[in-house]
């Protein structure tokens, strides 16, 4: 992969980033989880997931629980794919950056 | 912060750590533990009793009530406890994460498996009960693949069960005793794990906590088995007959009957098989080297023994065959010549069968 190949400004922010990955290995998860991991507002966060449901990074199911709509969050395939990429895109960045200092 | 401030290394370990995060994010419910605890240990001490209304009508009968209510009573665990896991996870708005869900699946099927051993045990073995020791070492792989993706409580008391149920196999008899033991293992087990477990947070308390419920087992077998199991099957009549006395008698009712030492019983041996054609009997006779105390019913054995007026048992529980020989040897005047070699004995020992 080449380096000069530019990053995926989706996911090339760090709320995002740590966002998706955490759902990479976790697989699902509620609002109030992600908000709790990434020590961040109701609207911060609110404007992250939307970003990334935008693009079909991120899909959402909700569930009725005590009169009450659940929301989950997980990883689709094209976000996880993107992820892969992204990280792939990272390390030839770091590998080109070793080549040349 | 603008995309060339960011740096590639620190965005490699942000992925790295939180994919770890989101794999390690596993966590048992209180109710879980004791549940299965408490659920296996109830099939341990009473399926026995409860099938035996059936085994009356019938072995078949019997078994096929007692495989099946085994499969209902896990199902039913299986069940309840993964509806109030969810139920819980809800209220707290969590999630369970995919390793949890793909480890309960794997354990799923090692409870799956435990119930097939089950099947298999008493249609081939001749009953479950012989395989109490590997239930418990079934139980504790379940705790250590759980302990692997959370806390080293849960690796601890695994190894904890693993020995006991190692003990337990190799140890002891398969009877009323094992059976008791082990229902309490899981019993104080499940209930001791889930309430010690905020506690377990070193080394050390990890093997405070340990001695703790396995203490807690142990006084449980320990109260059950001087109220239930021995006063129950103890006979009431102090006088002991002798053998000739009773036969001349014949008395009605429950009767202690003592065949004392030195004297002959015959034991009958028949040996048949698929390579032979019809079969062979042999009637033994083999002097008995300790006093046996026997109990009769209207002149028939009811299976309450005991040895050297030491503790009452089962007959279930009484005769092992503790050694069995196989050789095939080939002498100079008879060509081949098989030989087998039984060993009965009232304890059981390791090393249970040699031969080629």
């Amino acid at each position: 992969m080449s380096a000069d190949k530019p990053l995926d400004s989706i996911l090339h922010q760090p709320v995002r980033t740590r966002l998706v990955a955490f759902l990479a290995g976790r697989g699902e998860a509620t609002f109030k989880e992600l908000k709790e991991l990434l020590q961040v507002t109701d609207g911060n966060l609110d404007a992250h997931l939307r970003k990334l449901s935008a693009v079909n990074y991120i899909s959402s199911r909700k569930q009725q629980v005590n009169n009450r709509f659940q929301t989950f969050y997980s990883l689709t395939e094209k976000g996880r794919d993107n992820l892969k990429s992204y990280v792939a895109s990272l390390q030839s960045l770091l590998l080109s950056g070793k080549d040349n200092g | 912060m603008s995309e060339r401030n960011i740096s590639p290394d620190n965005q490699l370990e942000s992925i790295q750590s939180m994919l770890s995060y989101g794999h390690k994010s596993i966590h048992l419910e209180k109710h879980t533990l004791i549940l299965w605890g408490v659920g296996i240990g109830f099939l341990t001490a009473f399926t026995h009793d409860v099938s035996s209304i059936f085994y009356e009508q019938g072995h078949t009968l019997g078994r096929i009530f007692q495989i099946s209510f085994v499969a209902i009573v896990l199902l039913a665990i299986t069940w309840f406890d993964y509806r109030k896991t969810r139920a819980i996870r809800a209220v707290r708005d969590e999630t369970i994460s995919l390793v949890q869900r793909k480890v309960t699946f794997s354990i799923w099927m090692i409870f799956a498996f435990a119930l097939l051993l089950d099947i298999y045990a008493n249609i081939y073995l001749g009953g479950g009960r012989k395989m109490f020791g590997v239930y418990l070492v079934l139980g504790g792989i379940v705790l250590i693949m759980f302990g692997l993706y959370s806390e080293r409580w849960y690796r601890w008391s695994g190894v904890v069960l693993i020995l006991i149920g190692l003990v337990i196999m190799f140890m002891l008899q398969p009877s009323n005793t094992s059976r008791l033991l082990t229902a309490s293992v899981f019993t104080a087990g499940g209930i001791g794990i889930a309430y010690l477990q905020p506690y377990a947070v070193t080394k050390v308390k990890c093997v405070w906590f340990s001695l703790l419920w396995v203490l807690g087992a142990v006084v449980l077998t320990t109260i059950v088995y001087q109220l239930d199991y021995y006063l129950d099957i103890k006979p009431d009549q102090e006088k002991v007959w002798q053998w000739s006395e009773y036969q001349q008698a014949n008395p009605d009712g429950k009767h202690v009957v003592r065949i004392s030492a030195g004297n002959q019983i015959p034991v009958e041996l028949t040996v048949s098989g698929d390579v032979f054609e019809g079969k062979a009997e042999a009637d033994l006779q083999l002097k008995v080297s300790k006093n046996i105390d026997i109990e009769f019913k209207n002149g028939k054995p009811t299976g309450i023994y005991r040895i050297d007026d030491g503790s009452w048992f089962e007959s279930n529980d009484a005769l092992f065959t503790r050694r069995f020989i196989r050789q095939t040897i080939v002498t100079d005047k008879q060509g081949p010549k098989l030989l087998r070699e039984i060993e009965i004995g009232t304890q059981r020992r390791l090393g249970g069968l040699s031969g080629d």
